[in-house]
């Protein structure tokens, strides 16, 4: 399933409105805020159809699991659609992940407060409600972004940690010549790994992830014992390519702008992975060509580093 | 029958979790309160009524509380389970967040504890252990491992 959906709920009083544009969406936010109470409208306009009371509008069907078994049915209609969970338990269990919805055909959009490691979801796509009262009277709900994306890269880092092994953590590793690159070897490690930075007082940190919310808390701690430290989250290490100069010849960039248009979430489960697939299809048998495992020659290259430091800064 | 500004009526059923877990602390103290289904808004209430009796959460999210910039006020102590300490610096109580994380790994032979997770257990044994007067015990039991 491919593309950016819409979906719009009216009651005789509220407009709620949501976009989804991923495989895996998170809501989150204050308590009484209507997360749950968006799953009940949607599952009494499954059992009465559009009414006087109840509005949906939306281009794919929405429907509601209410169980770990209702999805697993869901799941395996292959139908393309998006489906609501709110606040279930079994989210947390790796089963959801890897066998349910790995391979689904359908986006997910998820209510819960829960950080969870298992499964690649974007740190862009964690929504939070707001209110606005519109002229006619009515109340329009939407859904903003719950992290923004900051820090600047001002200041010259004693330490870097990237979530990448292997060839990411190489192209830093000369990237970042004068300071020491600390590979955390997977995404759930980086907060084991900058928590020990902290406590042992290291100062002037860089850390590089591909999206993992508990840093945020990190970066409260870091600042209460005054340690400069700078999150940079992006895509993953291949958008960095993809985005650079250097690979100005793919014309990839439309490709990297709308995403969902090109990224079928029966085969690729994140964004990552679509990159990091691109990038090896695109580069293979050329003198730049791209594995995961091994940094071929060229990517050592001043200029080349330099454009991929230039998408850094932009980035952020 | 409770009201809402636009959504209308709607019964008790149809509370948020968040109050309802509220509700519950207030009312029935023995009930384990999962802090993944309170929002932000919820907690000063959890610590209003942590002021008249025990309450205890499940941390499957962190909450600092004694952030009184965030939440308007700060608690006096947390005690926590896994080490057994009642915590009454923000400092040293923000380190329990490792609790929270699953870094115990498993593998084909089996679940292999993370070496902080052990450090942990080693530490307190043979150590007595120390709890503030108004103690958890009474409703859990710890049961020593040798036994």
């Amino acid at each position: 399933m491919k593309g950016r959906y819409k979906v719009v709920i009216e009651t005789l009083k509220e407009t709620i409105t949501l976009e989804v544009k991923r495989k895996y969406t998170i809501l989150r936010g204050f308590t009484g805020d209507g997360k749950s109470y968006i799953a009940e409208l949607l599952l009494s306009w499954a059992a009465k159809g559009n009414s006087k009371e109840i509005k949906v509008y939306s281009e794919l069907d929405v429907q509601v699991a209410v169980s770990l078994k209702s999805l697993k049915g869901l799941v395996r209609f292959e139908d393309e659609s998006l489906i609501f969970i709110d606040e279930l338990d079994f989210v947390r269990i790796k089963e959801f992940y890897k066998d349910v919805t790995k391979k689904a055909n359908q986006y997910f959009i998820i209510c819960s407060r829960y950080s969870f490691s298992y499964f690649p979801y974007s740190i862009d796509e964690v929504y939070r409600t707001s209110y606005k009262d519109s002229t006619t009277g009515r109340v329009v709900t939407s859904f903003q972004p719950l992290f923004i994306r900051y820090g600047s890269l001002s200041f010259k880092p004693s330490y870097v940690v990237v979530e990448d092994s292997n060839s990411g953590y190489e192209f830093y590793k000369s990237l970042f010549k004068d300071s020491k690159v600390i590979s955390s070897n997977g995404n759930t490690n980086v907060y084991k790994t900058v928590d020990k930075l902290i406590k042992e007082s290291k100062n002037y940190l860089y850390v590089i992830i591909d999206g993992a919310d508990g840093l945020v808390r990190l970066k409260e701690t870091a600042e209460r014992k005054s340690i400069t430290m700078c999150i940079l989250v992006q895509e993953s290490f291949e958008y960095l390519i993809l985005r650079s100069r250097v690979c100005n010849w793919c014309k990839i960039s439309e490709e990297l702008d709308r995403t969902y248009d090109y990224c079928e979430s029966s085969k690729d489960v994140s964004w990552e992975r679509y990159y990091t697939k691109r990038l090896e299809e695109l580069t293979k048998g050329t003198k730049m060509e791209y594995t995961k495992s091994k940094l071929r020659e060229f990517y050592y290259k001043n200029s080349v580093q330099k454009s991929v430091y230039e998408v850094l800064e932009m980035e952020e | 029958m409770f009201m809402h500004e636009w959504r209308g009526d709607y019964c008790g059923d149809h509370l948020p979790a968040g109050i309802k877990v509220i509700l519950l602390a207030k009312y029935s103290p023995e009930v384990l309160v999962d802090l993944s289904y309170c929002g932000d808004n919820c907690i000063p209430y959890l610590m209003e009524i942590s002021r008249e009796q025990e309450v205890t959460v499940v941390g499957t999210r962190f909450i600092d509380f004694f952030n009184k910039d965030l939440y308007g006020e700060s608690l006096e102590g947390v005690y926590v389970m896994n080490d057994d300490t009642y915590y009454t610096d923000s400092e040293k109580y923000r380190e329990t967040q490792k609790y929270m994380c699953d870094w115990n790994e498993e593998t084909e032979e089996g679940l292999i504890l993370h070496s902080e997770y052990y450090k942990e257990v080693e530490h307190r044994l043979g150590e007595k252990l120390v709890r503030p007067e108004s103690s958890l015990s009474k409703y859990i039991k710890i049961v020593n491992d040798s036994e």
